[in-house]
């Protein structure tokens, strides 16, 4: 028998939690696409795309985009090359002070990103490395790497060693073995540990803000600058253009990685 | 006369402190099939590993063909094996499975086509080529397992326990299907399990093993008929043991000091008389005969072809007697005679347990 109040109590919860979370979302795409929205109307008297215009315009866009994505790329090339022996090691070695090991990767995630982000620019300062794209990925490789070793340690700790055991004495030498058994099952971790290097850097504000310069504004910097100028409506297509990649990298991760791969081990993957 | 397939000459390996193998010694002639009998922690599927080369023993030679093996990692041994677990490739489809023992062998496309058509015709599986393990069923997936390790032609055919991740009634399908490909390829096999049907229906040899050692090795007829301990024919399924005192000649049943009279002198001392369920004959009347022991029926179970009872001795001695269906049913309770033919007991000498040193 169907229970009437119970499931309307549930549509009710549900929809009020999806409006929860978009409810933010929402009000900057109205901002964005929208004008003369004042007072208490509940949506704007006219719909435009003359604040995408003012945002060319005014901000050097593609500039922007291309700093942002060549410091993302770099900073998920940098995470893979420092969290994949790390996550190894932790995973399938016996190591000695583990648990040390495993809270000073977490470190820069566990306290406050300011208080970080003070002691990076403190050292940057000294090595000029502000207003480099190398510098900015190297500080968001700090913010990225905890994710990706965290992400991959639960990928090889998943790995069924009977498989790796299996390649072997059919005849997987340790580099075929890698090449031919442990990667393609890893693969999932992997690309997930990627995406998020990707976000963590791509999303960044915090840390970017306090070691960015003239040549290396990026997308979330530069809608805090347009705010700054007053322009609410321009933040709001630029938070819209910010947006799109991170939507699409959410889309990609649903499909090519199973969400219970992100949580937990990869048996059976 | 060629070499023999597998030598393998005092083999030892500790775990810390543990022994787990103490001095293994075996040979497996070319085409021979030997199983590795014993209950788990007994060191077979170390023994196994060694073999593989996945272990490498701290003492003794592992010996292929005449050469030198010991040191040799294990995927330049060109070893076969079949897992208890399966250990496909879930990322692979069947036939990629099959394939890729061929492909780490670089070997030329056709041929490898060729090969894995054959091996998977071998278990019957030819129309499920494209599927993925996961989308096969248990015995399915191990008959992959067995293609898969045969592929390659390996000098030595490994299978760990393959049998005791499937449900009972495909266990003797596949069973079938590995003596089938076995002897059909005459492949030399060594064989792990814990289950002695699986060892006697396969074997030409079995070796069987207990706490890192080779207790009986021989023909599985030989170790079947002559078990050289307790341990063993109890392990062989001997179903009904009484514990006795050998002097004389003759035996006296601990539990009560009557006479048990045995087919063949017994070395004296204290010793376990076996027989199996089917060889007790239950009488209700008739002349006193050697070997007849008064009992209560206090359990009995139908079998289809034969029924099941479990008896009681005055002395409270428990034997299973297995009796085929047609005489006469007796019921729970009913006093009965439980004769047992001095020429189907066994009477074997207490298993020492463990050497108290090492």
């Amino acid at each position: 028998m169907r229970n009437l109040p119970w499931v309307l109590a549930r549509a009710v919860l549900v929809a009020g939690f999806v409006l929860f979370i978009s409810l933010p979302l929402v009000m900057i795409l109205l901002e964005a696409f929208g004008a003369n929205w004042f007072g208490m109307r509940m949506l704007p008297a006219e719909w435009t795309l003359r604040w995408f215009g003012w945002a060319a315009r005014t901000v050097d866009l593609v500039g922007v985009l291309i700093n942002t994505a060549e410091i993302a790329l770099l900073t998920t090339g940098l995470a893979l090359v420092v969290s994949l022996p790390a996550a190894w090691a932790i995973a399938r070695y016996r190591l000695p002070l583990k648990p040390i090991l495993i809270g000073v990767i977490l470190f820069p995630r566990m306290i406050p990103e300011i208080t970080f982000a003070l002691g990076v620019a403190r050292i940057f300062y000294d090595v000029h490395l502000t207003n480099t794209v190398i510098g900015i990925a190297l500080a968001h490789v700090m913010l990225a790497a905890p994710f990706a070793v965290v992400v991959l340690v639960s990928t090889f700790e998943g790995l069924d060693s009977r498989l790796l055991e299996a390649g072997t004495v059919m005849g997987c030498g340790p580099l075929g073995l890698f090449r031919r058994v442990t990667l393609p099952l890893a693969l999932p971790g992997i690309v997930a540990a990627a995406l998020f290097s990707f976000l963590a850097s791509y999303n960044d504000f915090v840390l970017t803000l306090m070691v960015y310069g003239a040549d290396t504004v990026t997308l979330p910097v530069q809608t805090y600058l347009s705010l700054g100028n007053g322009y609410l409506s321009v933040a709001g297509a630029i938070s819209t253009i910010l947006l799109v990649p991170s939507l699409l990298f959410l889309v990609a991760m649903l499909r090519m990685v199973r969400p219970e791969n992100l949580l937990g081990g990869l048996k059976g993957a | 006369m060629s070499e023999p397939r597998l030598v393998l000459q005092h083999i030892d390996k500790h775990y810390g402190r543990l022994a787990v193998l103490s001095d293994i010694s075996l040979t497996v002639p070319r085409g021979h099939f030997l199983s590795l009998l014993g209950p788990s922690g007994c060191g077979k599927t170390t023994l196994l590993r060694v073999i593989t080369g996945t272990v490498t023993p701290d003492a003794g030679r592992v010996m292929v063909n005449g050469t030198d093996v010991t040191r040799v990692p294990a995927y330049r041994r060109n070893m076969g094996m079949v897992f208890q677990s399966f250990a496909l490739f879930p990322h692979l489809t069947v036939a990629d499975n099959v394939a890729f023992p061929l492909r780490v062998r670089a070997l030329a496309r056709e041929e490898q086509q060729k090969r894995v058509i054959e091996a998977l015709r071998m278990v019957h599986l030819e129309a499920l080529a494209e599927r993925y393990p996961r989308e096969l069923s248990g015995g399915q997936q191990q008959r992959v397992g067995l293609a898969r390790a045969i592929v390659y032609r390996p000098t030595i055919l490994l299978l760990d326990e393959p049998l005791s991740n499937l449900d009972a009634s495909l266990r003797e399908e596949m069973r079938l299907e590995i003596s089938q490909v076995t002897r059909a390829l005459e492949i030399t096999a060594v064989y792990v399990t814990h289950d002695q049907r699986e060892a006697l229906a396969l074997s030409d040899s079995i070796a069987v093993m207990k706490l890192g050692r080779i207790v009986q090795f021989g023909s599985p007829e030989a170790i079947y008929a002559a078990p050289v301990n307790d341990f063993i024919a109890r392990f062989l399924g001997y179903a009904n043991e009484l514990p006795v005192v050998v002097g004389d000649g003759a035996a006296r049943i601990e539990a009560d000091g009557s006479t048990l009279h045995i087919p063949a002198p017994a070395p004296n001392g204290p010793a376990t008389a076996f027989i199996h369920a089917n060889a007790v004959v239950l009488e209700t009347s008739g002349a006193p005969a050697p070997n007849r022991l008064a009992c209560t029926v206090t359990d009995l179970a139908f079998m289809g072809d034969s029924v099941e009872y479990v008896l009681r001795h005055k002395a409270g001695l428990q034997l299973k007697a297995r009796v085929p269906v047609g005489g006469a049913i007796h019921g729970r309770g009913a006093a009965i005679w439980a004769v047992l033919p001095p020429d189907k007991l066994i009477v074997v000498p207490r298993d020492a347990g463990p050497p108290s040193a090492g």
